[in-house]
């Protein structure tokens, strides 16, 4: 996938996983692969720096967890303000992406 | 001995390190990423490769080091409150001015000044280092308060005992009220950490803030005389309950929301009720010199009197310009005749000076050569209290109004700065800190309007005293400090 459109998709597509339940890093990039039958397959390190900025932005927030394997795990959750933040964006691809549509189909279009 | 596949990930660690500027936030950086690396390894063991491998393999689908360490950068910087910052700077500016016009300028003047000196030096040093600090050593802190606590009743009592106060050098007074005004405000943010660190034993934690409360009040109660405290303690209980609320409103404390709210508030009426009753009729005082000062106006020393005065001043102002006084009326209101002679007050006398005469003649002798001015017939108390007053009676009403305004936005910017701070306990500390601040102001401005509650309070670098002004550096810098490494300290759940 062109990686534009990936940058302007992954922060919304982590925030749509985060609506759903708590994850952890490695979590999302095995639910983001599992879902997209492996379209979205990021290189993993460059989703820290995208939650990270979630998290100064207050879209989500962090909290420790140990693990079973006692390894501990930063998980991360969606706050009220990243759940608009997902809404606004999930509206800004869905005007691009019927825009695109649009271009895509062809005809006439008329503007005043 | 690390193993190899140790040495590779602590290497891809390392080249991630070196682009993120900020030190201290490489250890919670290294962990996460670590705990993916280790994770995506045993997967790749589990599907039948080779460790080393494995390890090669998780470490190359991380991607770039230094493009994840340049990302991470970004968004863990340290930041400025530049507004709050410039906001705070002019405000020190204000208070030296204000010195300067109403004590003229001079050398003396000058060294006189230098505590705005010292608490911009303070202001600075915790804006710098503040906040790490308080979390590093919030337990010592505290212990160190309590032993301060102990100490500062002991050597009261040595003091009731010896009958003179101990110790008192130079013009610092331990038992004065600005040192208990300058103790109750470190309190607050120290209540505020001890709060959120107890906050999953739930009303428990709210039971024991209560606690530490009580015991203030008792050793305020003990150390100084009761009046003296009045505005510091309502100050550090309002602040104090107003964190709670916003913690028991935002799900931070373990307790029901409506029992949570309960609590915090009885406990807070619990506290003024001990306070204001252990004072009897010293704190019906208090509440008659806000509501009716005339009633406490029997001479020209009282507070009482100097909020009759301050009122009517006021209802004199213009709109716009200097209040009109001719040079008699000038004359009257510095010799107390304008109340005590044409007025309803009745002289018996001021301790000192058996007729209102005697009283003139004293006043006038202290006149400046070309008579009495403005500055000359307001009430005058340590530090310039009626600084607002002054500005409305000098420039009128509009000006200010305008003035006010001004100070509301300078001290509203402790608000918005701690409400854009997203690690909670900095939200929570810088807030308590804006409450105190603000109630301080509040104080101030019922004064100047002849609405004074126990003893006067402080403007906030404004209008302050060598301890309060240390009191509001370390408040304010924590605040600044709190907002400086909102990005790059973690508050473990």
């Amino acid at each position: 996938m062109d990686k534009k459109m990936m940058a302007m998709s992954t922060a919304m597509l982590l925030l749509k996983l985060l609506e759903e339940e708590d994850m952890y890093g490695y979590q999302m990039i095995r639910k983001l692969e599992e879902r997209s039958s492996q379209v979205f397959s990021l290189k993993e390190g460059t989703l820290y720096p995208i939650l990270h900025s979630l998290e100064e932005q207050e879209a989500v927030e962090s909290y420790e967890h140990q693990a079973e394997t006692g390894r501990m795990r930063k998980y991360y959750r969606l706050t009220k303000k990243g759940g608009k933040l997902l809404q606004k964006k999930k509206e800004e691809w869905e005007t691009y992406e019927r825009a695109v549509h649009d271009v895509m189909k062809g005809g006439v279009s008329f503007a005043l | 001995m690390r193993s190899e596949q140790q040495e590779k990930l602590l290497h891809f660690l390392e080249d991630v390190d070196e682009q993120i500027s900020y030190r201290p936030v490489h250890a919670a950086v290294n962990e996460e990423l670590r705990a993916h690396v280790e994770d995506k390894a045993e997967v790749y063991m589990e599907y039948g490769v080779e460790e080393g491998e494995a390890y090669d393999k998780a470490i190359r689908d991380m991607g770039d080091a230094s493009v994840i360490g340049l990302k991470m950068n970004e968004a863990h910087h340290l930041r400025t409150a530049k507004p709050l910052l410039a906001s705070l700077l002019a405000l020190i500016c204000l208070g030296v001015a204000g010195n300067f016009v109403g004590r003229g300028f001079s050398i003396e003047e000058i060294f006189y000044n230098g505590y705005f000196l010292w608490g911009f030096l303070v202001l600075i040093l915790v804006a710098r280092y503040g906040y790490p600090f308080l979390l590093k050593y919030t337990g010592k802190i505290l212990t160190l308060l309590a032993v301060a606590g102990v100490l500062f009743a002991a050597s009261r009592t040595v003091t009731r005992y010896t009958g003179s106060f101990f110790p008192s050098i130079a013009n610092f007074h331990p038992y004065s009220p600005s040192v208990i005004f300058g103790i109750l405000q470190v309190a607050v943010p120290a209540s505020v950490v001890l709060l959120y660190r107890r906050r999953r034993q739930g009303y428990r934690s709210l039971l024991l803030i209560a606690g530490v409360q009580l015991l203030l009040v008792a050793l305020v109660a003990y150390c100084l005389f009761w009046g003296y405290a009045d505005v510091a303690f309502l100050t550090f209980l309002c602040s104090c309950l107003g964190a709670e609320l916003y913690m028991i409103g935002k799900k931070y404390l373990n307790v029901d929301k409506k029992k949570g709210f309960g609590t915090a508030i009885a406990c807070f009426l619990i506290l003024v009720l001990v306070w204001a009753g252990c004072q009897g009729q010293r704190f019906c005082q208090t509440l008659e010199l806000f509501v009716n000062p005339g009633a406490q106006a029997e001479d020209p020393w009282q507070d009482g009197y100097n909020n009759v005065l301050i009122r009517e001043l006021l209802g004199r102002a213009k709109g716009f310009g200097e209040v009109s006084l001719s040079e008699e009326e000038l004359v009257r209101y510095r010799t107390a005749q304008w109340y005590y002679e044409d007025g309803p007050g009745v002289w018996k006398g001021d301790g000192i000076h058996e007729t209102l005469e005697d009283y003139a003649k004293y006043r006038m002798q202290y006149q400046y050569s070309d008579g009495p001015g403005l500055w000359d017939i307001l009430p005058q108390h340590y530090h310039n209290n009626y600084r607002i007053a002054w500005w409305i009676l000098r420039y009128g009403w509009i000006p200010g109004i305008l003035f006010t305004l001004f100070l509301c936005a300078a001290y509203g910017l402790l608000f918005v700065t701690a409400f854009r701070i997203r690690n909670r306990l900095g939200r929570m500390v810088a807030l308590a800190g804006s409450l105190a601040m603000w109630m301080q102001f509040l104080f101030y401005l019922l004064g100047n309007f002849g609405c004074q509650f126990g003893m006067f309070g402080n403007l906030p670098f404004v209008s302050e005293g060598f301890a309060s002004v240390t009191g509001s550096a370390l408040m304010a810098g924590l605040i600044l400090s709190a907002y400086r490494f909102d990005t790059v300290v973690t508050e473990k759940e």
